[in-house]
């Protein structure tokens, strides 16, 4: 029974072991293709359905690690935005100084201004630094504490006092020289802050200079930003002399104002424009 | 009718896992031959005789669709279930060595019979042949290391498919 059933296998083995030896030196190709594709519309729903399982587990897996990774990703730009929220907030603090410091700065806008020219008429010998009265009052639109300016050679501005009292059509002009007067100073180019006061001479004085700075004669003397009169930067002399003290500190610096340099028959008082008449 | 019914779904799946999953695991032309691992299943489980056809019926299904020479899997397939099928009472089918070696001797017989063929039948689908492209060695070691667990899950289908008598 067993060698028959033996021979049995041996028999199909060999039919079988011919049919595919026929059909690998038969070539049918093209009853093939026709096969091919009739087998393959047969199992293309097959084929579809489980491409589609696999597709969607791909993604479903490629989905969770999406997620895992995303959620590594929160964990760290959650980090950044703690950060950078510090950041903003520091920001903000420093931008709402700054405001702060542009608004403070800006209490005082630059206003328009224009020249008045007026002429010398009365300079008094005994109070040849101290004072002198020009020929244009209230009338011409000429207050109180307004700047007044002579024109060098150069035809640069230089201080040369202010308006002290001012009369219909005439003003008394007290000098830079004028011991009553003082004017905030920068030293130029040294972005020094110091006061200039007058002497009742030919010189000015200069207070308030701090020990660590250094002072070179010749050094040019400017309006400084906190003078309520003055706008910046209008020249006004050099320094000439220097003294220092055994433990070399400060002890005078003179400064030789521009308008003493040049003989003076004309000033400029600097008005705003909208007050002009 | 059922049983009939049940082949069929059977081989139809088998094809299309065959043919589907290859495409999301492939790495290097090397692919899980789970016709093979099916063939020599039934061969072991059900003798000579029904691993033969079974491979002759696979194989030829696989020459269909595949652009091989027509007929060369009929073949390899043929003598895997032949092979394969002569230790039907031999040994434990059970056991995992017996599975592997089985599975191993048929891999390699497959493999020396599609080279055979190939350099006998000179083609352009010589080249173009996975086996013959493939580095052998790892082909061999993923369908070993596969096949008890493939093994497994049939046992798995034969345990609890009393009404399929197609696996008793």
């Amino acid at each position: 029974m067993k060698n028959n059933n033996n021979k049995a296998v041996n028999k199909v083995f060999f039919i079988l072991i011919l049919l595919s030896l026929l059909l690998i030196l038969a070539r049918i190709s093209q009853p093939v293709t026709i096969l091919r594709n009739l087998t393959y519309h047969f199992l293309i729903p097959g084929i579809h359905f489980t491409s589609n399982s696999f597709s969607s587990s791909n993604k479903f897996i490629t989905n969770m690690s999406n997620i895992f990774r995303v959620y590594q990703e929160n964990i760290i730009l959650r980090e950044q935005i703690v950060l950078l929220t510090e950041q903003l907030r520091d920001y903000q603090s420093v931008l709402e100084e700054n405001i702060k410091l542009k608004n403070l700065l800006l209490l005082q806008p630059p206003k328009k201004t224009k020249l008045l020219f007026a002429t010398i008429i009365i300079r008094e010998p005994d109070h040849w630094y101290k004072w002198l009265i020009i020929n244009k009052g209230q009338n011409c639109g000429i207050k109180k504490d307004m700047p007044v300016v002579t024109i060098m050679r150069d035809n640069k501005m230089c201080v040369i006092g202010k308006t002290a009292e001012v009369y219909d059509s005439t003003a008394k002009i007290a000098l830079i020289t004028n011991s009553l007067f003082a004017v905030p100073v920068q030293i130029k180019n040294a972005d020094i802050d110091c006061l200039i006061e007058g002497t009742d001479s030919r010189y000015l004085k200069l207070f308030h200079v701090p020990q660590s700075s250094k002072l070179n004669i010749n050094d040019e003397i400017v309006t400084g930003p906190l003078s309520s009169v003055f706008s910046s930067n209008i020249p006004i002399g050099q320094i000439s002399e220097i003294t220092k003290t055994t433990y070399d500190d400060y002890a005078e610096i003179l400064v030789l104002p521009y308008v003493q340099k040049q003989r003076i028959y004309e000033v400029a008082v600097i008005m705003p424009a909208e007050e002009s008449k | 009718m059922i049983n009939i019914i049940l082949m069929f779904l059977l081989y139809a799946v088998l094809l299309i896992i065959q043919f589907v999953i290859p495409k999301y695991f492939v790495c290097n032309s090397i692919y899980p031959n789970f016709i093979l691992m099916y063939v020599v299943y039934m061969a072991l489980n059900r003798g000579a005789m029904k691993g033969q056809l079974t491979g002759f019926l696979y194989g030829l299904s696989w020459d269909i669709l595949s652009t091989d020479i027509f007929g060369t899997r009929a073949l390899s397939l043929t003598i895997a279930g032949y092979i394969a099928g002569k230790f039907n009472r031999n040994l434990n089918k059970d056991q995992i060595a017996t599975q592997i070696i089985i599975m191993s001797v048929c891999l390699i017989a497959t493999h020396l019979l599609l080279i055979l063929l190939y350099l006998l039948i000179p083609n352009d689908f010589a080249k173009k042949s996975i086996e013959l492209n493939s580095n052998f060695f790892i082909y061999l070691i993923v369908n070993l290391i596969l096949t008890p667990v493939v093994f497994k899950i049939l046992n798995f289908f034969k345990k609890h498919s009393n009404s399929v008598k197609f696996y008793k």
